[in-house]
């Protein structure tokens, strides 16, 4: 089935073209759930409260762009919404301890070794606030403007934020890579 | 930071973007049972455009009559919230033929008070937001020592309507002053048959007790005018008071009747003044109390805008309609001054407590951004729940002739008001949204013992900034 048949489906509410868009991009999804999430239980509710908000929020899809950067965006979007309201718990300001002024890089080909699922197990050790800068800047490559836009912090509370995520994952990977 | 260096970044990025891991399991279940719970109340879309039908009839209902409301409401000759009621017609003129005679000398007569031409006089009529202190200085003349106990009762009429015009009994007291002159004239009233007259009795006991004092103290030689310091022992309800503010202004007119030389000379003074009634601001510069029974006396009436806080919480029952209630706090205060037009004084400040429960049915015309344009229709309850009022009242040509007493006071009948607005809401967090809404409310007539704005301004616009939380 075309993409834009199944996305006419969805606005139709026809479970079938809603199951199959599930089948199609929901690995994906889950692979933005888990980053932004500190661990398994959360990223499944994420999942599914996203896919809830796609199909309810269909409509406004206007067919102009990529129907998975939408969704990717809903997604995104829902995971800071939840960080924000962690934010207001006071657990977004949650520090870094402990970490060295400055960390050799590793060789690219150490690093290149790391699975999939070693980087994210490290993404999610990081304190929520962090793991959202990272994520955003790393991986969906916001800018530290568009961060500061997005979770009400300041730019330069991003970049250095970003920084110590940073440094706090070189610190991991040398360490990982030392236990192999 | 150069990003070509920045290995993590790059490492990171292109390990994960695209990272696909396992579906959890039963997780389509799950949105499937999510989903049809969602879609259930969309099956039946014949009911959703019926309410929504409805909703829309309703609120642009009730935008209309608020716009139609808005300009077409008769203007109130009154300034809004702000208004003095004086009973326009001019005192008419009497036959004081017989007055005139009335110096020292006349003291010593019986004669008939006069009451020419004021049989017929009409009872006041209070429009809703009449505000009267006074009504015309009925016909009549003092009459002699012998007939102190007539004159008590014209006194007693005359006086509580002077003072206390602006209370629920106004309309009462005005119908005595003419059942009280028809009776002194033509057949007597059975007083008895009638409670409203007890308290007229009281007062002339009271009154005729204070004559009594006040001739005691004349015999002893002593000031008319000091006789004005004589009610120490003023009452603390109103209705005391009023007889005690009775007193004070009758003290100089029965003292007139006494033998002091002073009284002789301040009668004269009334008598010239009665004489020629067009002369009454000559009365004004003088010293007696009395005087005051022959002025006509306004009283200003000042509304303070009501402040009002709440909160209030929404339901959604569709897209656009949605329910909203909540709690209100309103404080209503109000203002009454004599304007100074008399020897006599009164002010009187009262304010009320009210709490309110207010229910609208909201309608969202349209959204833009985050932004909801609405229209609001709905309706209010509310009562009072402390209400308090200070009465202070003075003749500033006396000494020490003051009196004031604080008393609480409360509405016996809820207050029931309609409104319709145009609103404007944005969402703040979650489910809490930043609201304003101007528009138009309605209030109806509580039949309520004091007046307060709700009562005296039916119509009021309404500009409402706040707080609500949507679920």
């Amino acid at each position: 089935m075309e993409e834009c048949q199944l996305i006419e489906g969805c606005k139709r509410q026809d479970r079938k073209s809603q199951q199959i868009v599930y089948e199609q991009y929901g690995r994906v999804m889950y692979g933005i759930c888990l980053r932004y999430s500190s661990d398994a239980e959360s990223a499944q509710d994420l999942l599914h409260d996203g896919f809830m908000k796609v199909f309810s929020s269909i409509g406004s899809f206007e067919g102009k762009g990529s129907f998975e950067g939408w969704m990717k965006r809903i997604f995104v979007n829902l995971a800071l919404e939840n960080i924000r309201k962690d934010k207001l718990k006071k657990q977004f300001t949650e520090d870094i301890e402990n970490l060295p002024e400055n960390i050799p890089e590793e060789d690219d080909a150490n690093v290149e070794s790391l699975s999939e699922a070693e980087l994210l197990n490290m993404i999610r050790e990081l304190p929520p606030g962090y793991r959202s800068v990272f994520n955003l800047y790393a991986i969906e490559n916001y800018s530290h403007k568009e961060i500061s836009e997005a979770l009400g912090i300041a730019e330069g509370t991003s970049r250095s934020q970003y920084i110590r995520a940073r440094l706090f994952l070189q610190e991991k990977v040398k360490d990982y890579l030392r236990r192999q | 930071m150069k990003p070509e260096k920045d290995k993590i970044k790059n490492v990171f990025g292109s390990k994960l973007q695209n990272f696909e891991p396992e579906l959890p399991p039963l997780m389509w279940e799950k949105i499937d049972a999510g989903l049809s719970a969602q879609q259930q109340p969309l099956k039946s879309p014949a009911r959703r455009v019926t309410l929504r039908k409805y909703s829309a009839a309703v609120a642009s209902i009730a935008a209309l009559i608020a716009i139609a409301l808005l300009l077409f409401l008769p203007k109130n000759d009154n300034q809004p919230g702000s208004f003095a009621v004086n009973q326009d017609s001019k005192p008419e003129k009497t036959d004081l033929s017989q007055s005139k005679g009335h110096s020292t000398e006349s003291t010593k007569h019986n004669q008939k008070p006069e009451t020419t031409g004021n049989t017929n006089h009409q009872p006041v009529i209070h429009s809703e937001n009449m505000f009267i202190a006074s009504t015309d200085s009925p016909d009549y003349t003092i009459p002699a020592k012998g007939e102190e106990s007539n004159q008590n009762n014209a006194l007693t009429n005359v006086s509580k309507e002077r003072l206390f015009g602006f209370n629920e009994n106004q309309t009462v007291i005005d119908t005595d002053i003419n059942k009280t002159f028809i009776a002194e004239n033509n057949e007597p009233i059975d007083r008895e048959s009638n409670p409203k007259h007890q308290t007229v009795e009281q007062f002339e006991q009271e009154l005729g007790n204070k004559i009594t004092d006040l001739e005691a103290y004349a015999r002893r030689g002593e000031d008319l005018l000091a006789d004005n310091n004589m009610p120490q022992d003023k009452k603390k309800n109103r209705e005391e008071a009023a007889a005690s503010n009775g007193f004070l202004i009758g003290a100089g007119g029965g003292g007139a009747f006494s033998k002091a030389r002073a009284e002789q000379m301040q009668l004269r003074r009334v008598n010239y003044a009665l004489a020629d009634a067009n002369k009454e601001s000559d009365l004004l510069a003088g010293n007696s109390s009395m005087v005051n029974l022959y002025q006509r006396q306004q009283m200003k009436m000042k509304h303070n805008q009501p402040i009002t806080f709440g909160i209030s919480i929404s339901k959604s029952v569709s897209k656009r309609v949605s329910l909203e209630t909540g709690i209100t706090y309103t404080y209503l205060s109000s203002r009454f001054e004599s304007d100074g037009s008399s020897n006599l004084n009164a002010n009187d400040y009262q304010h009320f407590h009210y709490l309110g429960v207010p229910l609208a049915i909201n309608y969202k015309l349209l959204e833009w951004n985050k932004l909801q344009f609405y229209v609001t229709g709905g309706g209010q309850i509310q009562k009072d729940f402390y209400g308090r009022m200070k009465t202070t009242q003075n003749a500033p040509a006396l000494e020490n002739a003051q009196d004031s007493e604080k008393k609480n006071i409360s509405q016996k009948h809820p207050q029931f008001s309609t409104n319709a607005s145009l609103g404007l809401s944005y969402p703040l967090y979650s489910k809490l949204a930043l609201y304003t809404n101007v528009g138009a409310a309605y209030y109806f007539d509580a039949d309520n013992e004091y007046e307060t704005i709700y009562s005296d301004r039916k119509w009021q616009l309404n500009l409402n900034l706040g707080m609500k939380f949507e679920f």
